[in-house]
């Protein structure tokens, strides 16, 4: 796209200037030619008029201005036919380079270095609902108008195109991300559709000569992605049925189980209980990173104590605190005083991943430990634990959906990699942040923050 | 405790659910009503006046969602206390069951069967 424009103007620039030279060459000739052809043509006269045979040898000298004419009417033929020739081929690429721009699925608007509209393909002209005579010479910034998500117009200064027309460093092309997109508006409605966009400036020796955009109506993908996320939904709530009623059948078969019942059938029904305890957690994962994905995960702060919240979690772990003999350290009275504001679900759900995980990925006899310290700008959770710790390359990748480090894998198979995903998202939505530090086969100790809303 | 005598309407569909929900309950020693949609939970709910109702969102014939704006609009009716078990536990959903004058809302399969029978007992010792 970039070397459209470009390669156009410097084309026929260079070609006019060639031919300058061409012509000005033939004619020159041409003039010359004439000269010495009525020169030539003098003598001839004198010649036949007065028969002297003085003026043979001047008449033969003559002759090669003839030649010089005949030479130069060559030259000046040719030239036309070459400049028909190359106009013919100049015609056939703009043809051709029009016919890829307008059968591109994508739109494509050009601009000059001011930012008026310059080009317009018929792609882009159906998405904006108007014609490239009626958007001719206006600027791009009020006619790209961008919206995200909420609807918010982006403000000119952070529209992503000031970048490329104040050629910053970074005023490579840029390519978004598949999730990054904007909201465009139809030219002179109300409507607005999905788009990704892409931009690249148009440099000629150095200097800005105008931005190429294209873009992609994705109004069918989010359709799409839409459909997947009910898909995601529809299949976790149908699948939560079940499990729950798994959960409490167990439950209620736990109360009944006294003494008389063998070693084998209590470990087998606690057996049960936890997997099924696990299901219910990774269909709880996968319809929260399915809900994280659309944007549609409610913050709603209310005053908290946090200190119950963490015991309730801990409770929650007390058959696997059990079993690998666990030593789970927390001082619930000493930090029973602290209360934050934050989301109370999202809250325990973020301690219920840290702890699950720092239980989950300890060692036989290991130890857990909980503690909360308060300044005045924020609260820190600390987990700390003894388990296996994060290998040294994968700590980058830690929070990315989907990502299991290579020594979780080994050690429990279960877990679908979707936990400090969530975390982190969390976290960061209510204006926190999370870190951690580990060391392979010692352990690992997340913090996560919650800032002091006055 | 003094639960004998003590009605509680189930509106569940799901007959493991609507089982359970029997067994743990009339294990604490309440009287349970079972009904299989909403409009089943109405007919009861006028018949045997509980002091509680549990009901469920997604259910036949009539959903718990328009269920509750009912029995919230109906002056007979509108003081039992309603809590909501499903296992749609998405925000709008916990909002709205609020918002139409639900007195709690407990997503089954984040709940044990004990947490479920203390949150009864807060609305019904």
């Amino acid at each position: 796209m970039r070397s459209k424009p470009k390669g156009r103007f410097s084309f026929q620039a260079k070609d006019i200037r060639e031919h300058i030279g061409l012509m000005t060459v033939s004619f020159l000739m041409v003039f010359i030619g004439l000269w010495g052809i009525s020169g030539f043509a003098e003598r001839a006269i004198l010649f036949l008029v007065y028969f002297n045979p003085d003026l043979t040898k001047e008449l033969f000298s003559s002759i090669s201005a003839v030649f010089v004419f005949v030479g130069s009417m060559l030259l000046t033929v040719q030239a036309f036919l070459i400049i028909r020739h190359e106009k013919e081929l100049t015609e056939e690429k703009q043809k051709l380079e029009e016919a890829l721009l307008n059968s591109i699925g994508d739109g494509i608007i050009a601009t000059d270095e001011k930012g008026k509209i310059i080009f317009m393909n018929p792609q882009a002209e159906r998405s904006f609902l108007c014609t490239f005579i009626e958007c001719r010479g206006h600027d791009i910034f009020d006619f790209l108008e961008l919206y995200d998500e909420k609807d918010r117009k982006v403000s000119r200064s952070t529209h992503p195109l000031q970048k490329i027309f104040f050629l910053k460093e970074d005023a490579h092309p840029f390519a978004m991300k598949p999730k990054d997109f904007f909201y465009l508006k139809k030219e002179g409605t109300q409507k607005k559709f999905p788009a990704s966009l892409n931009a690249a400036p148009v440099i000629v020796e150095g200097v800005l000569r105008g931005v190429v955009v294209a873009f992609r109506d994705i109004t069918k993908e989010k359709e799409i992605d839409e459909m997947k996320s009910s898909f995601i939904s529809v299949a976790a709530h149908q699948l939560r049925t079940p499990l729950g009623s798994i959960r409490w059948n167990i439950e209620m078969l736990m109360e009944e189980m006294d003494s008389s019942f063998s070693e084998t059938v209590s470990s087998v029904v606690q057996n049960i209980y936890e997997t099924n305890k696990r299901m219910v957690e990774m269909v709880d994962d996968l319809l929260n990173a399915s809900r994280l994905e659309d944007g549609k995960v409610e913050n709603r702060p209310e005053h908290v104590l946090i200190a119950p919240i963490i015991q309730s979690v801990i409770q929650d772990f007390v058959p696997e605190i059990q079993k690998f003999e666990l030593t789970v350290l927390f001082e619930v009275k000493k930090y029973m005083p602290i209360e934050v504001v934050v989301d109370p679900k999202r809250f325990r759900d973020v301690l219920q991943n840290l702890v699950g995980n720092a239980i989950r990925y300890n060692t036989v006899h290991g130890s857990v430990s909980i503690d909360i310290t308060n300044s005045e700008k924020e609260v820190i959770v600390t987990i700390s634990d003894t388990g296996i710790g994060i290998p040294e390359g994968e700590k980058e990748k830690l929070f990315s959906r989907f990502f299991r480090a290579s020594n979780a894998l080994l050690h429990s198979t279960d877990g679908c990699g979707l936990g400090l995903f969530i975390v982190k998202s969390y976290v960061e939505s209510w204006g926190g942040r999370v870190w951690f530090e580990s060391a392979e086969q010692k352990g690992t100790t997340f913090h996560f923050s919650v800032p002091i809303i006055k | 405790m003094t639960t004998k005598g003590r009605k509680i309407l189930v509106g569940e569909d799901d007959k493991n659910y609507a089982n359970i929900f029997r067994l743990k309950l009339e294990k604490e020693g309440y009287t349970v009503f079972l009904a299989n949609n909403g409009k089943e939970v109405l007919e009861i709910a006028k018949q045997e006046e509980p002091q509680l109702i549990l009901l469920d969102i997604i259910m036949p014939i009539q959903n718990g969602f328009d269920t509750l704006k009912i029995l919230k609009s109906d002056p007979d009716l509108l003081h039992i206390p309603v809590i909501m078990v499903s296992n749609l536990g998405q925000d709008e959903d916990v909002n709205k069951a609020k918002k139409l004058g639900a007195s709690d809302y407990l997503i089954k399969a984040n709940t044990s069967i004990q947490e479920m029978v203390e949150k009864v007992r807060n609305y019904i010792r």
